[in-house]
């Protein structure tokens, strides 16, 4: 059984509903809706990130459904991405920045976690004005809230 | 009809601000909920972690509760090629700083019961009043 989904610049993408129920908001949808050939519309997410998305989704459609419980062991965690998905994040840091937003909105968590380690790697060991200029975004603070913050946190600064 | 038809924005303008705003591209704005994801993968990057306090405001508000979920820990770290007394500096900052917020703590507490002390007083005066 195939499900149509729409982008929000009103393509059409027609894929296997095993492939769209990695997405736990289409998978809910479906259940609500019951057996239904209407399309379902995504506004949020252009044909461009969910090309990707469902490329994604492709290659992960045997995937057992993963356990919601996290490893408590830090170096189990981060880093430890598998290479399509490595290959797979391999974009622009506009796209990687909507890839992750339509993760979060279609609620496909494995997909989120990807793009939030990647994200991890990028940041890693940059300075603050590297990070301000990864996620575009300026310094609001005032130069004695920086002095403070230089401060109270000294314990834990590079030197 | 207006002779002064607003000149198109010349890319050549020179521009004073350092954080030039010539190039505003659209970049997607991640939520907060997405933000703490990304720096909780962080959580053992005590360099990187001090690096996204001092972002803004909004990176700072996030990264604090992850820093100080167990400092001591990340400063016991083994990927820090500090000597001995530079991580028993560390730490004595870190205590020193616990202690200077603990000392507001109960500088506000000794407040708050003069405050409340005051206030019984207050009430009971008038009670008296009322009753005479």
């Amino acid at each position: 059984m195939t499900v149509i989904l729409v982008s929000s610049d009103n393509q059409d993408f027609k894929v296997d509903k095993e492939v769209a129920e990695r997405s736990i908001l289409i998978k809910n949808m479906l259940e609500d809706v019951g057996e239904s050939d209407s399309p379902i519309p995504l506004p949020n997410v252009t044909s461009a990130v969910l090309t990707k998305v469902i490329e994604y989704c492709e290659h992960h459609r045997n995937d057992p459904v993963q356990v919601p419980e996290e490893t408590d062991d830090p170096r189990k965690r981060s880093n430890d991405i598998e290479e399509w998905d490595m290959k797979f994040m391999q974009v622009d840091q506009e796209m990687l920045f909507e890839i992750i937003l339509a993760a979060n909105y279609l609620d496909i968590k494995p997909l989120l976690d990807v793009g939030c380690k990647t994200v991890a790697n990028i940041i890693k060991g940059k300075t603050p004005e590297e990070i301000r200029k990864a996620f575009n975004i300026v310094n609001d603070f005032t130069p004695e809230e920086e002095a403070q913050i230089k401060k109270e946190n000294e314990w834990a600064e590079d030197r | 009809m207006s002779t002064n038809s607003s000149p198109p924005p010349t890319p050549t303008t020179p521009s004073f601000s350092p954080s030039s705003h010539l190039q505003q591209r659209t970049r997607s704005k991640l939520p907060a909920e997405c933000l703490v994801m990304i720096f909780s993968h962080l959580d053992q990057d005590r360099s990187t972690l001090h690096a996204l306090l001092r972002v803004n405001h909004q990176f700072f508000q996030l990264t604090i509760p992850i820093l100080y979920r167990s400092p001591f820990r990340l400063l016991e770290s083994r990927a820090e090629a500090w000597s001995w007394s530079e991580r028993t500096q560390r730490q004595v900052h870190l205590l020193q700083l616990f202690m200077h917020v603990v000392q507001i703590k109960q500088i506000g507490r000794h407040e708050a019961t003069t405050a409340a002390i005051n206030l019984i007083l207050s009430n009971k005066q008038q009670q008296r009043q009322q009753r005479y």
